[in-house]
């Protein structure tokens, strides 16, 4: 039996603005697939490709090379309006004189589309219902809020039910304790409608929430694709882990002198051997990081393997504290219960969770 | 210590009666880090203009450094104002960059250059001082751009949301950089902003605003620890705080709370043993929830609805019989999607709250 095609496979795709010496590449050989019924999250910063990337799969902008099937059909030969996928973009784009009833509906009244009226009200009431939005239904657009106007957005492109979603940070011009719930209202939702989706973000708390599978994008190419918890424990370089986790992860220079790899300090850590004067970046994310209080006078030897750092100064975060510690000639941030005894100034004997440490080949620090 | 910045029954009502800002009072010390954090539509944003001079209150007073400013023009009232973000002069070098305000502003060429000097090394842009912005990083444009905003020292830095365009993952970058600037120049500052999680990282106290009121002042793990109100537990935290509705009860000078919903009653701790009874809300933070077997005695028996990965924790959704709740557990800790789990909280945690009006109970 024959694998059934995925929603989307996409396949050497390059997208280029501008001409000659002024071109820019948007998107360099990104190929991506996606399974029925999931949820592939791409996480970028602003300039990476990522609403490029959606503009091409649903036909607004033509590729420079590459190929995009929809359900195993090549998209190339399809219009826009043909390929039945939904878009919806972060400002809410509603007609603000009609009601949101009329809203919901303006998608399916299309020219071209023949739904019976009945049918139409029977998707309206539905997608109200799902979004939670019922008793908004005769009110104008222009009276809800930005949480309710992006709900009805994210309705009109429900209503459509097409095969494909495509959603453009929907929840980046809303209020961070707005985007907090919805997140949670639409990982809901896309599970119960079953449809696959691409979600663009630079958020990196709505990416692992609601992906299904994260590819992270930069300047235009995709560096690394899978479920969260993977990208997050096993990112494949420094680039990627900074992309993922808060506070960001802890990324400290080594170089390798003496036959040792060593911090900005000279303290010495043990890694597989490189050649003399090599140049790496040691990742160890904040929670990996445990301090004891070191006891005045007595202090721990470099063999047993717990390093002391001078405690720089403690923010509150909520459910834990961020304590920034001065360690091997480098500023590292740590997080602890909140209940943690710490005070600025302070010598704290540090236990790293070697486990989960790791090394990549990469020198730039500079964000 | 005296008061540096005192708002005093700050009213603003607008020609079309909307009463944005509805009577507060509050008192910022010199050098202090003052956030005002609530949603849109709080007053905050509004309670700022006022304080800068761009709009004048209806009612009340605003004085600064001891003088009544309230209805002076901003450039008489010495204060910085710092908007989201101003784009760089790509023409300029960075030190042009950087001087560009206090050309603007008649300082002296000696006393300028001194500024600047001062705040490259501060920034650690020395050896990029010569360059285009187009040669420098993101993150060090951003640096710049604050930075030039921040060269002069007024009485007090206003800002809005200054931070609100940038990315998630640099904004807290950003937020660190902004504190170590505003600690080393002890310039009191009064910063605007929805975000609570900014509001923790940055502020000396937090002020919590809804509805054109204050809800609650104070450092940021009082508000985080101790709400004053229904709305700061929800509004603080991400997620905020989970509620449950019930009653409080008293029997042998003990104090209980009974879910509504038919959970099993909660004892609740000494302390609280005074609480009056009768309807009441409790609160508990998602950290303090635990997910126990489904048949652990006394535990709030639920069902999964789904998990979300946040890398460092998990957050499990679980709708019980006396509402949806989240517990944060830890990143390993899996529940499947519709699974029968019970959840267990630890009585010294809760907090109590008026469901009329919002207000603590203790």
């Amino acid at each position: 039996m024959n694998a059934p095609a995925p929603a989307l496979r996409i396949t050497g795709l390059t997208k280029r603005f501008g001409g000659g010496a002024a071109a820019v590449t948007a998107l360099a050989d990104v190929s991506l697939e996606l399974a029925a019924g999931e949820l592939l999250v791409v996480l970028g910063a602003t300039g990476a490709g990522k609403t490029t990337l959606l503009r091409v799969i649903a036909g607004l902008e033509t590729p420079d090379a590459g190929r995009i099937e929809l359900g195993g059909r090549d998209a190339a030969a399809l219009a826009p309006a043909d390929r039945d996928v939904a878009l919806v973009f972060q400002n809410f784009s509603l007609y603000p004189h009609l009601s949101v009833r009329e809203n919901l509906a303006f998608p399916l009244r299309a020219p071209g589309r023949t739904l019976p009226a009945a049918e139409i009200a029977a998707r309206v009431d539905e997608a109200a219902a799902m979004l939670r939005i019922t008793r908004l239904l005769d009110r104008p657009a222009k009276n809800l809020s930005g949480g309710e106007m992006q709900r009805v957005a994210i309705g009109r492109a429900i209503v459509r039910r097409p095969r494909l979603f495509l959603l453009d940070e929907p929840l980046t011009n809303l209020d961070a304790k707005l985007r907090e719930s919805l997140r949670v209202e639409l990982k809901r939702l896309f599970r119960q409608l079953g449809v696959p989706v691409v979600y663009v973000t630079h958020d990196q708390a709505e990416a692992l929430s609601l992906a299904d599978r994260i590819a992270v994008l930069a300047e235009g190419r995709v560096l690394q694709v899978g479920p969260p918890r993977e990208v997050y424990l096993e990112p494949c370089s420094a680039l990627v882990a900074r992309q993922l986790g808060q506070p960001p992860i802890n990324l400290i220079a080594l170089e390798r002198r003496g036959g040792q790899w060593r911090t900005p300090d000279g303290s010495t850590i043990t890694a597989a051997a490189a050649p003399e004067g090599t140049r790496a970046l040691l990742g160890l994310r904040p929670e990996q990081l445990q301090l004891t209080a070191a006891s005045p006078g007595i202090a721990p030897n470099a063999a047993s393997g717990a390093p002391l750092a001078t405690v720089e100064w403690i923010e509150e975060a909520g459910p834990f504290r961020i304590v920034a510690l001065r360690m091997w000639g480098a500023s590292l941030r740590c997080t602890v219960a909140p209940t943690t005894r710490v005070t600025g100034g302070e010598q704290v004997a540090v236990t790293v969770d070697w486990a989960r440490a790791r090394i990549w080949p990469e020198t730039d620090l500079r964000d | 210590m005296s008061a540096w910045l005192e708002l005093v029954a700050l009213e603003k009502t607008y020609p079309d009666g909307t009463r944005a800002v509805k009577g507060i009072d509050f008192a910022a010390a010199q050098g202090e880090f003052i956030v005002l954090l609530g949603p849109s539509g709080c007053g905050k944003t509004t309670t700022l203009r006022m304080t800068a001079g761009l709009e004048l209150p209806t009612g009340g007073a605003i004085r600064l450094a001891g003088q009544d400013v309230s209805l002076q023009r901003p450039s008489q009232r010495d204060v910085g104002f710092v908007f989201q973000f101003y784009a760089l002069y790509p023409h300029l070098s960075v030190a042009e960059n950087l001087a560009f305000p206090l050309d603007c502003s008649g300082v002296p060429r000696a006393q300028r250059d001194a500024a600047v000097a001062e705040l490259a090394a501060r920034l650690e842009l020395g050896p990029l001082l010569r360059r285009r912005p187009r040669e420098l990083s993101g993150g060090d444009q951003q640096r710049v751009a604050l930075g030039r905003a921040m060269i002069r020292r007024p009485k007090i830095w206003l800002m809005d949301e200054p931070l609100g365009t940038l990315d998630a993952d640099r904004r807290l970058a950003m937020c660190e950089f902004l504190r170590t600037q505003q600690l080393e120049a002890r310039v009191t500052t009064l910063y605007v902003t929805h975000d609570q999680e900014e509001a923790m990282r940055l502020a000396d106290r937090i002020v919590v605003m809804h509805d054109g009121r204050i809800e609650q002042v104070g450092p940021p793990m009082a508000v985080y620890d101790e709400p004053a109100s229904l709305f700061v537990a929800h509004f603080v935290g991400s997620p905020g705080m989970n509620f449950l509705d019930g009653t409080i009860e008293h029997a042998a000078g003990a104090a209980r709370f009974v879910p509504t919903g038919g959970a099993t009653p909660l004892p609740l701790p000494a302390a609280l043993a005074a609480v009056r009874s009768g309807p009441a809300t409790l609160g508990v933070r998602p950290e303090f929830v635990r997910l126990v077997a489904p048949e652990t005695p006394g535990a709030l028996r639920g069902e999964v609805v789904l998990t979300e990965y946040l890398g460092a924790s998990r957050c499990v959704h679980v709708q019980t019989a006396c509402g949806a709740l989240v517990a944060r557990v830890e990143p390993e800790r899996t529940a499947a999607a519709a699974s029968a789990v019970a959840l267990a909280f630890d009585a010294t945690h809760v907090r109590l709250f008026d469901p009329d009006g919002g207000a603590r109970l203790q």
